[in-house]
C-alpha cells in the first residue's frame, strides 16, 4: 500500500514538471508592478543586448576581411534599418546599465525600502532615455 | 557594504548556483567600466568609420586587448544572463538542455571569431 502510494507520487511529480506550465516569474499570473515590471525589462533588453553584440562581433569580422567586404557591411551598418536597431539599442543599453547599478545596490543590501524601491525605478527610466536620447543624438 | 563586495571574489566550486551568481555580479561590474572606453573608441569613428581609421585603431596593442577582454567577457555575462532566463521560462528538461547547449555554442564561436579576427587585423601585414 505504502509502495504504491510512492509510486504515485513520484508519477504525480514527473508528470506534473513535464506539463510546460509557466515558470519564475510567472509572467501571466502576477499583476504588474514597478519592481516586477522593470525586473522583466532588464531581462528583455538584456536579450535584446546580446543579438547587439553579435553585431559588435560581424563588424570586427568585416574589419578582418578586408577594405572591399568592410565597406559593403558599413552600407548594411549604415542604413535606416540599422539605424532605427541602433536607437532601440541605445536604450536597452542604457535601461540595462542604470538598472543593473540598481540591482548591484540591492546585493549589498542598499535601497530595500517600498519608497527606495519606487524612486529609485523611476530615476532608473529617465536617465534611461535621457541617456538614450543623447547617444542617439550623438551617434545617428 | 565593502565586506560585501569583497565577499563577490570568494567563489566557490562547489555551489553551482552560487558560483553562477556571483560571476554575473563580478563580469556586470567589469563590463561597467569597460563600456565607457567603447564609447569613446565609437566616438573617434564618428565621422565615416573609414577602414583605414578603424584598421589602424585595432592594430593598436591597447585596443587590440581591449576588444578582447571587452568581447570575451561580454559574451561571458550575456551566456550567464540567456541561461538564467532559459532556466526560468523552458520547463521542459530535454528542451532547455537543448537550448543552453545551443547558447554555449553561439556564445563560444562570437568569441572565437572575434578573437581570431582581432588577431588577424592586428598580426596582418597591412
Amino acid at each position: 500500500m505504502e509502495i504504491g502510494k510512492e509510486l504515485d507520487d513520484v508519477l504525480t511529480f514527473r508528470i506534473m514538471k513535464n506539463l510546460d506550465r509557466p515558470l519564475s516569474p510567472h509572467l501571466q499570473i502576477y499583476k504588474p508592478q514597478i519592481t516586477s515590471s522593470l525586473s522583466i525589462l532588464h531581462r528583455l533588453t538584456g536579450i535584446y543586448l546580446s543579438f547587439g553584440l553579435f553585431i559588435i562581433v560581424y563588424w570586427i569580422t568585416s574589419v578582418s576581411l578586408g577594405e572591399v567586404f568592410y565597406n559593403f557591411s558599413l552600407s548594411i551598418l549604415k542604413s535606416w534599418i540599422a539605424k532605427l536597431l541602433y536607437s532601440f539599442w541605445f536604450f536597452c543599453l542604457s535601461y540595462h546599465l542604470f538598472n543593473g547599478i540598481r540591482h548591484l545596490f540591492w546585493d549589498m543590501g542598499v535601497g530595500f525600502s517600498h519608497k527606495e524601491i519606487f524612486y529609485s525605478g523611476i530615476a532608473v527610466i529617465i536617465l534611461s532615455f535621457v541617456s538614450a536620447s543623447s547617444l542617439a543624438f550623438l551617434f545617428l | 557594504m565593502i565586506l560585501n563586495l569583497l565577499s563577490l571574489f570568494k567563489i566557490s566550486l562547489k555551489d553551482n548556483a552560487l558560483r553562477h551568481w556571483k560571476l554575473q555580479r563580478l563580469s556586470a561590474i567589469f563590463l561597467l567600466f569597460l563600456i565607457f572606453p567603447f564609447s569613446i573608441i565609437m566616438m573617434i569613428n564618428l565621422d565615416d568609420f573609414s577602414y583605414e581609421l578603424v584598421e589602424s585603431l585595432l592594430k593598436r596593442p591597447i585596443i587590440f586587448l581591449y576588444f578582447v577582454f571587452f568581447v570575451s567577457l561580454a559574451c561571458f555575462h550575456s551566456k550567464l544572463g540567456i541561461e538564467i532566463i532559459i532556466e526560468d521560462y523552458i520547463s521542459n528538461q530535454a528542451f532547455q538542455s537543448l537550448i543552453l547547449q545551443l547558447s554555449l555554442l553561439i556564445h563560444c564561436s562570437a568569441v572565437i571569431v572575434c578573437i581570431f579576427s582581432l588577431c588577424s587585423i592586428f598580426f596582418g601585414s597591412n
